[in-house]
């Protein structure tokens, strides 16, 4: 006993230094993708303010790029106003719109945001007092960015598609067939879209959107457009899209809760149990 | 002696917020970011006693992985650089041993041992924090690819630093 005793004295460096790596890897282990998100959620409440004071003072300096992104936008849905009022008058059409609105945006601004791991996370200013919860999608004024996945009072956690734990349903715009969209953890700028079989003709600069079979995404956001298309012998094509978000420059994200998720989920699961 | 405690303690504290809040919104080429708080640990006095430097490293790597949301990345990754510091101080030690007094510093032992002694240190912690991070051995040269470049950027900017803040 007294020897253990003086060999562990001998050699405490060595012991501390085991015990401290332990206590690291069991963090990293401890925390698979869900309870990692509970993680993020917590010590988000203790460093976001932190981060988003000094956020709100870098804002500044990107005030120009984003008040023109802003018009752009309002332009684009000036015209959709003024094509919906054409519509309105033409006969046929019901007027009541807002008891059969099945999307409900919630705009919410970026607080911290990385692209350089393998597993990014984004965390934005709106939390659960504003009627966030987990599952809700995300998106910006240019196309898919994430779900989210932690909620706390005031701030919730996005796992966006450069993610290696993120998977997305999406469809090639022009002929309709769905495939899956997953991040390789190379480049920010670039994700593979799979499952899409060899005798489909995919071209470079064809549009991927969002399929709308999760009931998360709407159908039909915009998620990239394809980059370039390779064929090495298997049955399916390998294609590179390029991102229409650039997460370097997110700052607004809009979040939507599917009003009619509820209905959706039960129809499925019976359906299921049959 | 009073001096020391609170220079590094005040260190301790402008270089976590210079990594959390600065540094870690920069992104070169999308994936390579600097990684400055390693020079926390680097610039530690030689007499520091070795477990403190594991427990500092500890507790410096918790912090920065509390901003990041990574819980136990950089800690583990900060700790083996912390363990490896008095093999690599021994083995750039001068003939003499280090004069009491000095620190590791360009200014104490010029800028070709520093530049050695922090490049073996970026090294060791880069090494751990790729590895873990990645997690798989089949992308062991992009891994690898990402290890030289980041050791090479945050090399370059602690040893800069040293002729910004540290003249004396």
């Amino acid at each position: 006993m007294r020897n253990l005793l003086q060999f562990i004295l001998r050699h405490y460096i060595i012991f501390l230094f085991l015990f401290l790596e332990g206590i690291s890897f069991l963090l990293i282990f401890q925390f698979n993708a869900f309870q990692k998100s509970h993680f993020v959620g917590f010590t988000r409440t203790i460093t976001s303010q932190l981060q988003e004071d000094f956020y709100n003072l870098n804002s500044y300096f990107h005030l120009r790029v984003e008040n023109e992104k802003l018009s752009e936008e309002n332009a684009r849905l000036r015209n959709e106003i003024d094509k919906l009022a054409k519509l309105e008058m033409s006969p046929g059409i019901v007027k009541d719109t807002i008891s059969q609105m099945s999307y409900t945006f919630i705009p919410s601004r970026v607080v911290s945001c990385s692209v350089n791991k393998q597993y990014n996370y984004i965390t934005v200013n709106k939390g659960r007092l504003q009627g966030i919860y987990p599952d809700m999608a995300a998106i910006s004024e240019t196309g898919v960015v994430g779900i989210v996945v932690g909620v706390s009072d005031n701030y919730s956690t996005i796992i966006p598609v450069l993610n290696r734990n993120f998977r997305l349903s999406a469809r090639l715009k022009k002929n309709m067939f769905f495939g899956i969209v997953e991040w390789e953890g190379l480049s920010p700028e670039y994700v593979s879209f799979r499952e899409i079989p060899v005798h489909i003709d995919v071209q470079p600069g064809d549009t991927v959107v969002t399929s709308g079979f999760s009931a998360v995404f709407p159908e039909g956001i915009l998620v990239g457009t394809v980059e370039s298309v390779k064929n090495s012998g298997g049955n399916f094509h390998e294609i590179k899209l390029r991102l229409s978000t650039d997460y370097r420059r997110l700052y607004h994200v809009n979040l939507i809760s599917f009003n009619r998720k509820s209905e959706l989920e039960e129809l499925e699961n019976n359906s299921r149990n049959d | 002696m009073i001096r020391i405690y609170f220079r590094n303690i005040l260190r301790f504290f402008t270089v976590l917020f210079l990594q959390v809040l600065l540094l870690d919104n920069i992104h070169l080429g999308g994936y390579l970011s600097p990684f400055f708080y390693l020079i926390f640990i680097i610039l530690l006095p030689f007499e520091t006693p070795n477990w403190l430097v594991l427990i500092l490293a500890f507790l410096m790597g918790l912090s920065v992985d509390f901003f990041n949301g990574t819980p136990g990345m950089h800690a583990s990754a900060l700790v083996f650089m912390a363990f490896l510091r008095p093999f690599i101080l021994k083995n750039f030690s001068p003939r003499d041993g280090y004069e009491s007094g000095s620190y590791p510093r360009v200014f104490y032992y010029g800028i070709e041992w520093f530049t050695k002694y922090a490049i073996l240190m970026i090294l060791a912690h880069h090494f751990f924090y790729y590895f873990v991070e990645s997690y798989r051995i089949s992308e062991l040269f992009y891994t690898l690819f990402r290890i030289i470049l980041s050791t090479l950027l945050t090399t370059v900017i602690i040893v800069l630093s040293q002729f910004f803040i540290y003249r004396k």
